[in-house]
């Protein structure tokens, strides 16, 4: 990139000669942090358009160096809880949940946790815009404010770039925050 | 802080990239800034830093008022976090010209200063900033070596008139500081700073003397140590040009609230004269401390005090230490304790009672030597 030949001050070189190893270093502490990823969504075996949304999601925050993994690959069919109980242990421990609701009916299964207190700030949502009707999206509309589940639309399941974008920047927002604030509370 | 709460009012991500960093680090340099400034400085386009500067605003970490920007407290601590505190002070201290041994006392004093009264901290570097702006247009004829000089000890001067202000408007803010050594350090500067080797010069009782004493002693040094092959006029030649014109600066800066004068200082650059060369620089330097008295209305009472030395347009520092030692005298007379005499001269305890052993031994050296004479006679 060619920009205007503008000499810096002697104030400000000297500043940015000091400043900018230690910048580079920080920021290479900060890109290491990882931040615990749950997907929930349709499972890789289903034929919505969306599973393969969610494993590419999967793949591209990996690379990342976060730890993205989906709720069932981390489920115990063998234990004595009920899927349910397990999904909200996870949910308690993972630093962001996005749910990717492939179904009216699935949209359902979110009302489960966004109205808990205890988990429903780490809640990402994705909604179909051409599903809106009905009580489901709506009083998850009603719920979502800045501090609880955040709710993102996409136009319709075959243009659902916004999913990576958003959970790509969100990821990256928690990765920044943990790393300023020493870890998470 | 719940985390919701925390990850609410950071909206973007900011540590993708080091522009935003160095940003806000150049903005803490500044002290308070414009974006025009930051432009210049960082070598960001002034869109892109424009994008950069929403995304800080978005963050909370930077604030704007009417002619400036600068960081919030939240901004400061993200530049604490990301250990880039330490840089910075440097780099303010390199533009001192203080010695390899003093500065460490300084920097731990400066960063006492900025985590405990970040505000004050801020003005102080952007007065500082400002003060080099001054030098640079009000000193056209003068070589880059004698503006050099004019700025450090103008900057020196502004720097510990803050740090002791802070110190002693603030006494709270001194017991808080983090570490005891901290106040230790700047104590120590503040009896070295003052350069009247004994405690109670540097606690003269108008502002205005100790910010003027300590201007001329910083020059002195300066030119003394550093300069003096390249400097060739005389150090009290141009502190009788330049002090006027310090003492103009921080009498307007001082009479406004924090920041606020900042914005008056970018309204009255749109009536800064123009040097023309040829003539008088004398008469160019006193247009310009006119404009800054007027600016001053605000605070007639720190102009009267500093109108004797504007009208005489020459500092004797001789003169104010005579003037300082007869004032003590007054009150040393008039102390019922020697808490009460500290508290009048805003001295410590400790340091003012070793000064009255010395006097007190002293008075009985002459006192002897003089009654030994009256026996002889």
């Amino acid at each position: 990139m060619t920009l205007p030949d503008t000499p810096l001050s002697p104030e400000a070189a000297s500043l940015l000669a000091r400043i900018r190893p230690r910048v580079t270093s920080r920021l290479l502490e900060v890109n290491s942090v990882p931040v615990g990823i749950l997907l929930w969504g349709p499972g890789i075996s289903t034929p919505s358009p969306l599973a393969s949304v969610r494993l590419g999601l999967r793949t591209l925050l990996r690379q990342n160096g976060h730890a993205a993994v989906y709720s069932e690959e981390i489920c115990d069919s063998g234990a004595p809880y009920s899927i349910r109980l397990q999904q909200l242990a996870q949910a308690q421990e993972f630093d962001l949940i996005v749910s990717i609701p492939a179904t009216p009916g699935a949209v359902g299964e979110v009302h489960d946790f966004a109205a808990d207190r205890r988990v429903n700030a780490k809640l990402l949502v994705f909604l179909n815009q051409e599903q809106l009707s009905g009580y489901s999206p709506q009083s998850l509309k009603a719920v979502s404010t800045i501090v609880s589940c955040q709710i993102e639309y996409y136009s319709c399941a075959t243009n659902t770039d916004i999913i990576t974008q958003r959970t790509m920047e969100e990821a990256q927002r928690i990765r920044e925050m943990k790393y300023i604030l020493a870890g998470r509370f | 802080m719940s985390w919701p709460l925390a990850l609410s009012q950071y909206r973007r991500s900011i540590l993708k990239t080091d522009t935003p960093l160095i940003v806000l680090a150049l903005c803490e340099k500044h002290g308070l800034s414009t974006e025009e400034e930051l432009a210049k400085d960082s070598d960001v386009s002034l869109p892109a830093l424009k994008r950069v500067l929403f995304d800080l605003r978005m963050n909370q970490l930077i604030e704007y008022g009417s002619h400036y920007l600068r960081l919030t407290i939240e901004g400061s601590h993200l530049l604490a976090r990301m250990r880039l505190e330490e840089p910075i002070i440097d780099c303010v201290l390199d533009e001192l010209n203080i010695g390899q041994g003093e500065q460490e006392r300084y920097r731990q004093s400066l960063k006492a200063y900025r985590s405990t009264a970040f505000d004050y901290y801020l003005n102080s570097l952007s007065a500082m900033r400002v003060w080099r702006q001054i030098v640079s247009s009000a000193a056209p004829d003068a070589s880059e070596e004698q503006k050099s000089v004019h700025t450090k000890a103008g900057m020196h001067a502004i720097l510990m008139r803050d740090l002791k202000s802070w110190v002693n408007a603030n006494e709270f803010t001194c017991r808080n500081v983090a570490s005891n050594d901290s106040e230790t350090h700047l104590r120590g500067i503040l009896l070295t700073a003052s350069l009247l080797h004994d405690v109670g010069c540097y606690h003269l009782a108008d502002e205005k003397e100790n910010f003027s004493t300590n201007f001329v002693r910083s020059y002195d040094r300066l030119v003394d140590v550093e300069l003096r092959r390249t400097v060739q006029a005389n150090a009290e030649e141009q502190t009788s040009r330049m002090l006027p014109l310090l003492l103009a600066f921080s009498s307007f800066q001082q009479s406004k609230e924090p920041d606020y004068w900042f914005d008056d200082w970018h309204e009255m650059r749109q009536k800064w004269p123009v040097f023309i060369p040829g003539r008088s620089i004398k008469n160019y330097i006193r247009r310009i401390i006119v404009l800054l008295r007027e600016k001053d209305e605000d605070a007639p009472e720190k102009r009267s005090i500093a109108a004797p030395l504007l009208q005489s347009n020459c500092w004797r520092p001789q003169i104010t230490a005579a003037v300082n030692t007869y004032n003590f005298v007054e009150k040393l007379l008039s102390s019922s304790s020697i808490a009460k005499l500290a508290q009048m001269t805003s001295t410590d305890v400790e340091p003012l009672s070793s000064l009255l052993k010395e006097v007190r031994d002293k008075c009985n050296e002459l006192l002897e030597k003089a009654q030994t004479q009256d026996a002889g006679h």
